[in-house]
C-alpha cells in the first residue's frame, strides 16, 4: 500500500475519496457512525456543520490520525483504513492544512514548505528550490526566511497551504483553515485556497462551520449533524432544497410560513393557480412557486422561505421589526399574519422600524422532513 | 496580582532583605573565609590531590547521570505522553515512585538487592559488579533523578496544547521516527536543557548515595570530601580545604545557573491524550510491560530487599521466614528515632511554610525588578547543599550553632527557589483580566489578590508546599553537617546508624524512614494520579 | 455603591490578622526550636549546701570534700556504644534526678571534628568526654583542655589505666572474627596476612573508630611488626571499612572471611545467630581502656564530676558490664578476657598520633 493510486483501474475512474459505513469512536462512544461519503476526482467537498458535529474527526481519520472503528476508507480506490489496519499518515496520498496553522517554530517558511520534499528523499538544495517556487506562487516569496513568530495569521496559513501543496497529493484536507482569521482576510484566503486547489487538479475536503464559505467555494456540500450525514448535494441544492428545518437553518436564514393548499401536490415544482396562499391572508393574487420534496395533502402546510424569495411591495400586510443595512443590501425582519418573515432587499433601507409595509411571496419550499406542527 | 506599586516595592525590599540574610551573607562569609589566606593558597588547595580528585569525580559522574537520566526520562515521557500505551496512569505513577524514597535509602536498598551477598546473589548468584564505586553511584542516582527529568520533559510535552505539530509532520511525509527527530526533539530542546541542568545540579548535590556506595570503595566526591573534611576530621588543613571547595562550588553553580537561564520549565496543567497516529500497535503491550518491569527492577526490588533485611534476625542469615523477627523494628523505634522524627517533621513543616511565604513574597515583588533577586534565589538551589551548609555555618554558627534554626535557614536557602518558581509559573499563566475585573467591581488590591489570585493558585500552592515538605523530610546533605547534640533529623540518625555498620538495624530504620516520607507524599501522589486527559479526539471541538 | 466599597475593605481587615497569626506562629516555632535545643548550657544551679552527701557507691572511697547536690544540664560527648551510654545515663539520672544529661554520640572521628570546630569557635561546648581509646583523649589532655581533679571512685584503678585528667571505665579487646564456615581459621594476628584469606580480610578505619586507632598504636609501636603489619595486610588485599561492627557484619554476610573487630561486636553477633565465631588471638587481644574526663571549660563542674564519679562507681560499672563490656572494676562482673591480652605502650604513643595516622594513610589511603 503506497497510497499512490492508479485511478483508471477497471475503466471507470475511482473517486478520490470514498468512505463506506465509517464509524469512528473515542473509547466507548461513537463520534461518527456509519457514514457514507464520496469525493470525485478533482472535486471539492465541503463538510458543513456546527462545532462538535464530527467534521474534524472525519478529517483526522482520513489523514490517519485516528483509527477507524468499523467501515473503510479508500483513497484513490485503495483501502487506507479499515477496522483491522490503518495505513500510516505519511504513506497516504493526502495533504493537510490545519486550523491552527501547525507551523513549526524552529523552521522558517522556506524550510517548512521544503519539509515534504525532504521527507521524500529530495536533497536540501533542490527541495528549497521547489519550495521557493511554491512560495512565489502564493505570493509570499519575501517571507522565506521568516519564522512563524514573525508572520501574521494570514501569512502563516499561506505557508501552511504551501506545505500541503508541496506534498503534491491527490487529496487535500482543509480543517477550517480560515477560522482564526479576520473577516476580510477570510474572504480573500478562501478564494485563494480554492484557486490553488483547482489549479493543482486535486480533490479536496473542506471542513467548515461557515455556511457562506462552504457555499462559495465547494463543488458539493455535505451537512453533518452529530456524526451523521444529513444532506449532500451542490451548494444550490442545499440552499434551495434543504431536507429539513435544521438543514435550512444551517445553510442560511429560513423563515417558516404557513400555507393553505387547495389540492394535493406531488414532489416537484408547481406554479400557477390554484396555488397555495399564506394562511390567514385574504387575497388570491398570491401564487408563489411551490417546490416540495415530499407529497403533501391539501390543507395547511408549513414551508420554508428564504430571504431572497420575498419581495417588498406587495399585497400582504406586515410591519418592520428590525432593519439592518449591509451595504450591498438590507435585511429586514417583518411581523406578518403569516408569521415572522426575514427579507433581503437590494440597496439601502426603504422602510423604517415599525413601519407597516406590504410584501409578496415569490417561492416556497416544503422540505422532505415535515416541520414540527404539520 | 497586587498592582499597587508601593505594595510591590515593599515586597521587593522585604524579599531582597531576606535573600541577603539567608543566602547573600552566608555566601559572602564563605568567600571571606576561603580567601583569608590569599588567592595563592586557595588555588594551591584546589589543586591539591584530594580536592582535585573529588571535584573531577563529582563532575564526571554528575555529567553521566544527567545524560543518562535525561535520556531515560525523555524516552519515558515520549512513551507516556505521545503514544497509546495501555496502563499509562500506572506507568506515570510508577515512574514517579523513586521520588518517595530518599536517595541514600535507595543506595542502601540497591546494595542489599544487587550487591555482594544481596538478594540477587542469594537467589540467582548474580550481583551488579561495581555497585560499590562510581558505577553504583551513577546507576543509583540515575534511577533517583529520572523522575525529575521525566517530570520536566513530560510537562513540556503535555503543556504544548498543539499536538498538531507532530501530526503536520506526519501529514507531510515524515515517519514516526522522522517526526520525532526533526520536530519533537528540536522543539523539546529548552526542556531537555533545563532537565540536564536540574539533574546535574541534583547529582552534584547528592551526598547520601556517594556516602553509602562511594566511600567504602575509596571513591570520593565533592560532597563526601566536604563531609569528611568538616565532620570527620580534626585537621585544620581539612577545614581550609572544606571552605575552599565550598567556595569553588558556589562559583561553579553561578556559572551553570547564569549560562542556562531557564532552570525550570513551566509545567502546564492541560494534558491531551491524542496519539500522534496509529503505529506501535502490536508492540504496545510489550513496551508497557517492559517499562513496568524496569520500574519494578530499579525501584521495587531494592525496597523489597530492604524490608527483607529489616526482618532478618541477624546479619548473614538467609532472609527466609524462619529467620524473621520484628525485633529490629522495635529496636529502631527508640527515643532517638522518635526524637529525630519529631525534629524532621517540625523542620519540614516550618521549611515548607516559610519557603512558600518567601516564594509568594518574591513573586509579589514583581517581575521587572527581580532579576538579581531571582538569580540569588536560584543560586540557593543550585549551590550544592554541602557548600551551602558550610556557608550557613560560617555565617550563623556563632549564634545558631547546634539549633534547629540553623538547619531551617539552610533548608529555606535551598528550597526557596522551588516555591518561587512554582508560584511564579502559575501566576504568569493567570489571565490578567480576572484581576482587573475584580478591581473594576470594587475590590482593593490586597482583596483582589486574595479573592481572585489565591483561589486560582491554590492547587499550585498546595503542590509546592507538599514538594518542599517531602524534600525537607528526607534531606540529608545539609542536615548531616549542621545538626547538633540532640538535634539530629531522622535522615541523619539513619545515616549515622548505617555508618556504624549493622545492616539489619539500618534496614529497619530505613524502612521506617521511607514509610514516613511516603505517608507525607501520599497527597501529592493522589493529586498526580488523578489528573487525566479531558479533551476529545480531533484536537478540539468539531 | 458605598456598600460595595466598604465591605471588601472590612473583609480585608478581618483577614489581615489571620495572615499575621500564621507568620507569628512560624516565628514562635522557630524561637521555641532555638531555645528548646539549648544553645547554651544552663548555669549551674546549686541549692544551699546541706550536709555532705556521700558518693552513692560502696567500697573504700574516702569522702574528700562536701559535695552539693548536682543539678542543671550537662553535655556528654561520647563515642561509646549507644546501648552502653543509654544504660549508664539512665542509671545516673535515676540517682541524680536534678540533672539533665544531653548526649552527643558519634564515632571518634566525627566527635574529634566537632570538638575541633568548637575549639576553633572558642571553646568546647561539652562538659564530659567519654571516648573509646586513650590516644584520642590524651591529645586533648596535652592541650590542657581537661580538668585536673581526683574522683573519689578512682581510688581503686590501676595507674596504668588513668592519668591526671582521665580515667579508664572499661576494656575493649580487639580480636579476630571469622565466618563460622571458615575452619580452622586464623589464630594469630599475622595469620591475617595468610594468602588463604586473600582479598577477604576487613579492618576498621583508625581515622573513624577510636578502637582501631588504639590497635594502630599497638601494632605500630609496641609489637615488632611496626607498620609492616599493615603493609602485609594491604598486600594481601585487606579492605578497610569504617567500624568494627561493619567488619563483623561483612564477615557475617560472607563478604569477608576474617576481620579485626571488637570482642563485644563479635559476641553480640554470635548471640543473635549470625554465622560468625570469635577468635581470641593466641598472641594476645589488643586491650585498651575507654577513658572519661571532664572538660576544663565546663560551666557545670559539679554535675560533670558527679557523672564521672557515677561511671566509675559500682552501679555505673555494673551497667557497663550489663551491656557486654569488660568493666574496669573486676568486681562488677561482665565478660572476662578469653585469653592473653597485650597492652600498647600508651606513653610511647602519646604525642605521635598524627605520625601514626599519616603512616597508616600512606598504606591504606583515605
Amino acid at each position: 500500500m503506497t497510497g499512490r493510486p492508479d485511478p483508471t483501474v477497471g475503466g471507470r475512474p475511482d473517486p478520490a475519496v470514498s468512505c463506506r459505513g465509517l464509524t469512528i469512536a473515542y473509547g466507548p462512544t461513537a463520534v461518527v457512525s456509519d457514514l457514507d461519503l464520496e469525493v470525485g476526482r478533482g472535486e471539492m467537498l465541503a463538510l458543513l456543520g456546527p462545532s462538535g458535529c464530527g467534521k474534524t474527526t472525519i478529517l483526522s481519520a482520513l489523514a490517519g490520525f485516528l483509527p477507524v472503528a468499523s467501515g473503510e476508507i479508500r483513497i484513490g480506490g485503495r483501502v487506507v483504513a479499515d477496522a483491522r489496519r490503518q495505513l500510516a499518515p505519511e504513506r497516504r496520498d493526502v495533504g493537510v492544512v490545519f486550523q491552527g496553522y501547525a507551523l513549526w517554530p524552529h523552521l522558517d517558511a522556506l524550510d517548512t514548505v521544503a519539509y515534504p520534499y525532504r521527507r521524500r528523499g529530495i536533497g536540501t538544495a533542490e527541495a528549497r528550490r521547489r519550495a521557493a517556487a511554491i512560495l512565489e506562487l502564493l505570493g509570499i516569496a519575501g517571507l522565506a526566511a521568516r519564522r512563524p513568530a514573525e508572520l501574521s495569521g494570514g501569512e502563516q496559513q499561506r505557508v501552511g497551504l504551501g506545505r500541503a501543496l508541496a506534498r503534491e497529493a491527490s487529496v487535500y484536507l482543509f480543517d477550517e483553515p480560515t477560522a482564526h482569521l479576520d473577516a476580510n482576510l477570510r474572504d480573500r484566503l478562501q478564494l485563494e485556497i480554492a484557486e490553488h486547489r483547482r489549479r493543482s487538479g486535486a480533490a479536496a475536503i473542506y471542513a467548515t462551520h461557515d455556511t457562506a464559505e462552504a457555499l462559495a467555494i465547494a463543488d458539493r456540500v455535505a451537512l453533518l449533524r452529530a456524526g451523521h450525514l444529513v444532506q449532500e448535494g451542490t451548494p444550490a441544492d442545499v440552499y434551495e432544497r434543504p431536507v429539513d428545518l435544521w438543514a435550512a437553518r444551517l445553510t442560511g436564514l429560513a423563515s417558516i410560513v404557513e400555507l393553505t393548499l387547495p389540492a394535493d401536490v406531488d414532489p416537484g415544482s408547481r406554479s400557477g393557480s390554484p396555488g397555495p396562499t399564506p394562511a390567514g391572508v385574504a387575497g388570491a393574487d398570491q401564487a408563489p412557486l411551490l417546490s416540495t420534496g415530499r407529497p403533501i395533502a391539501a390543507g395547511l402546510v408549513r414551508a420554508i422561505v428564504r430571504p431572497d424569495w420575498v419581495r417588498l411591495g406587495g399585497a400582504i400586510p406586515g410591519r418592520v421589526v428590525t432593519v439592518a443595512f449591509r451595504g450591498a443590501h438590507t435585511d429586514y425582519r417583518l411581523a406578518t399574519p403569516a408569521g415572522t418573515i426575514d427579507l433581503r432587499a437590494g440597496g439601502p433601507p426603504t422602510a423604517a422600524l415599525g413601519e407597516p409595509v406590504g410584501w409578496s411571496l415569490d417561492r416556497v419550499w416544503v422540505p422532505v422532513e415535515a416541520i414540527g406542527g404539520d | 496580582m497586587a498592582e499597587s506599586s508601593s505594595l510591590r516595592r515593599v515586597a521587593w525590599l522585604a524579599a531582597a532583605g531576606l535573600a541577603a540574610v539567608i543566602i547573600g551573607w552566608p555566601v559572602a562569609r564563605l568567600f571571606g573565609v576561603a580567601l583569608e589566606r590569599g588567592i595563592g593558597t586557595l588555588i594551591e588547595t584546589l589543586a591539591g590531590p584530594q580536592a582535585t580528585v573529588a571535584i573531577w569525580n563529582s563532575l564526571w559522574t554528575g555529567g553521566s547521570i544527567a545524560f543518562l537520566a535525561v535520556t531515560g526520562g525523555t524516552a519515558a515521557a515520549l512513551l507516556t505522553e505521545r503514544s497509546t500505551l495501555p496502563g499509562r496512569r500506572w506507568l506515570r505513577a510508577g515512574l514517579l515512585l523513586p521520588l518517595l524514597v530518599p536517595p541514600f535509602v535507595t543506595a542502601f536498598g540497591w546494595a542489599r538487592a544487587f550487591g555482594p551477598r544481596g538478594l540477587t546473589d542469594q537467589l540467582l548468584g548474580l550481583t551488579l559488579p561495581g555497585i560499590y564505586g562510581p558505577l553504583g553511584i551513577v546507576v543509583v542516582l540515575t534511577v533517583a533523578a529520572m523522575p525529575l527529568a521525566y517530570l520536566i520533559v513530560a510537562g513540556a510535552l503535555a503543556s504544548r496544547v498543539e499536538p498538531d505539530l507532530e501530526r503536520a509532520a506526519r501529514a507531510s511525509g515524515a515517519t514516526r521516527f522522522e517526526a520525532l527527530r526533526t520536530i519533537t526533539l528540536p522543539l523539546l530542546r529548552p526542556a531537555l536543557l533545563s532537565a540536564l541542568v536540574v539533574v546535574f545540579v541534583y547529582a552534584i548535590n547528592a551526598f547520601g548515595v556517594p556516602a553509602v556506595l562511594g566511600t567504602p570503595a575509596g571513591f570520593a566526591t565533592i560532597t563526601t570530601r566536604l563531609y569528611q573534611d568538616l565532620a570527620l576530621s580534626a585537621d585544620p588543613a581539612a577545614f581550609v580545604r572544606a571552605t575552599t571547595m565550598a567556595a569553588s562550588l558556589v562559583v561553579v553553580a553561578l556559572v551553570v545557573v547564569g549560562s542556562s537561564d531557564a532552570l525550570f520549565v513551566g509545567r502546564g496543567a492541560a494534558r491531551t491524550a491524542l496519539p500522534a497516529g496509529a503505529g506501535l500497535a502490536r508492540s504496545r503491550g510489550v513496551v508497557a510491560v517492559a517499562l513496568g518491569a524496569a520500574i519494578a527492577l530499579t525501584t521495587v526490588l531494592p525496597l523489597v530487599a530492604l524490608v527483607l533485611a529489616a526482618l532478618t534476625r541477624a546479619t548473614g542469615l538467609q532472609p527466609v521466614p524462619a529467620n524473621w523477627t520484628l525485633d529490629n523494628f522495635a529496636a529502631a523505634l527508640d527515643g532517638r528515632f522518635l526524637g529525630g522524627l519529631a525534629h524532621s517533621i517540625v523542620l519540614a513543616l516550618a521549611a515548607a511554610t516559610v519557603t512558600l511565604l518567601l516564594g509568594a513574597l518574591a513573586v509579589a515583588a514583581g517581575r521587572r525588578r527581580s532579576r538579581i533577586l531571582g538569580t540569588a534565589i536560584t543560586l540557593g538551589f543550585a549551590v550544592p547543599g554541602s557548600a551551602l551548609a558550610v556557608a550557613v555555618l560560617l555565617a550563623y554558627g556563632g549564634w545558631l550553632r547546634d539549633t534547629l534554626a540553623i538547619i531551617l535557614v539552610a533548608y529555606v536557602a535551598k528550597f526557596w527557589a522551588l516555591g518561587h518558581r512554582q508560584l511564579a509559573g502559575s501566576v504568569e499563566r493567570l489571565p490578567g483580566d480576572q484581576v482587573r475585573a475584580s478591581r473594576a467591581s470594587g475590590a482593593g488590591a490586597l482583596d483582589a489578590f486574595r479573592s481572585v489570585v489565591v483561589p486560582a493558585l491554590r492547587p499550585s500552592i498546595i503542590a509546592a508546599w507538599l514538594v518542599v515538605f517531602v524534600f525537607a523530610l528526607h534531606e540529608l546533605t545539609m542536615s548531616s553537617l549542621l545538626y547538633g547534640p540532640g538535634n539530629a533529623t531522622l535522615a541523619v540518625i539513619v545515616l549515622n546508624v548505617q555508618q556504624l555498620g549493622d545492616p539489619t538495624i539500618t534496614a529497619a530504620m530505613a524502612v521506617l524512614l521511607v514509610g514516613v516520607v511516603a505517608l507525607a507524599a501520599i497527597p501529592l501522589a493522589i493529586a498526580g494520579f488523578g489528573r487525566e486527559p479531558t479533551t476529545r479526539p480531533g484536537g478540539g471541538a468539531s | 455603591m458605598s456598600v460595595s466599597f466598604s465591605r471588601p475593605v472590612a473583609r480585608g481587615r478581618a483577614r489581615f490578622p489571620r495572615a499575621i497569626t500564621v507568620v507569628l506562629a512560624t516565628i514562635a516555632l522557630l524561637v521555641s526550636a532555638c531555645t528548646a535545643s539549648g544553645a547554651t548550657t544552663a548555669p549551674p544551679t546549686a541549692p544551699a549546701a546541706g550536709p555532705s552527701l556521700p558518693s552513692a557507691t560502696t567500697g573504700p572511697s574516702p569522702i574528700t570534700t562536701p559535695q552539693p547536690e548536682p543539678g542543671g544540664t550537662i553535655r556528654l560527648y561520647t563515642s561509646v556504644t549507644q546501648a552502653t551510654v543509654d544504660a549508664v545515663v539512665a542509671g545516673y539520672t535515676a540517682a541524680h534526678p536534678g540533672v539533665t544529661v544531653e548526649v552527643f554520640r558519634a564515632p571518634t572521628g566525627e566527635l574529634a571534628a566537632r570538638i575541633a570546630t568548637e575549639l576553633r569557635d572558642g571553646r568546647i561546648l561539652g562538659d564530659v568526654l567519654w571516648l573509646t581509646d586513650p590516644l584520642s583523649i590524651q591529645a586533648y589532655a596535652a592541650q590542657d583542655l581537661l580538668r585536673t581533679w581526683q574522683p573519689s571512685e578512682a581510688a581503686g584503678i590501676d595507674p596504668a589505666y588513668h592519668g591526671d585528667t582521665y580515667w579508664g571505665t572499661r576494656f575493649l579487646n580487639m580480636v579476630i572474627v571469622r565466618g563460622s564456615s571458615i575452619a580452622p581459621g586464623p589464630l594469630t594476628w599475622s595469620d591475617l596476612a595468610d594468602p588463604a584469606y586473600r582479598d577477604a580480610v576487613a579492618i576498621p578505619d583508625p581515622g573513624f573508630a577510636g578502637s582501631a586507632f588504639g590497635a594502630l598504636g599497638y601494632f605500630a609501636l609496641a609489637s615488632d611488626a611496626g607498620m609492616d603489619f599493615y603493609a602485609s595486610l594491604k598486600a594481601n588485599g585487606a579492605v578497610q571499612v569504617k567500624t568494627p561492627d561493619e567488619v563483623t557484619a561483612g564477615v557475617a554476610e560472607g563478604r569477608f572471611k576474617v576481620g579485626m573487630t571488637l570482642d563485644n561486636s563479635a559476641r553480640t553477633a554470635v548471640t543473635k545467630g549470625s554465622p560468625v565465631a570469635l577468635v581470641w588471638p593466641t598472641d594476645g587481644a589488643i586491650a585498651m581502656y575507654s577513658p572519661i574526663g571532664v572538660v576544663d571549660a565546663t560551666e557545670n563542674a559539679t554535675a560533670a564530676e558527679s557523672l564521672v564519679e557515677f561511671v566509675l562507681s559500682d552501679p555505673g560499672q555494673v551497667a557497663i558490664a550489663g551491656t557486654g563490656w569488660q568493666p574496669i572494676r573486676a568486681s562488677a562482673g561482665g565478660p572476662p578476657a578469653e585469653g592473653p591480652q597485650v597492652f600498647p605502650d600508651w606513653a610511647d604513643a602519646f604525642g605521635r598520633q598524627d605520625d601514626l595516622l599519616t603512616g597508616y594513610r600512606a598504606i591504606f589511603g583515605g
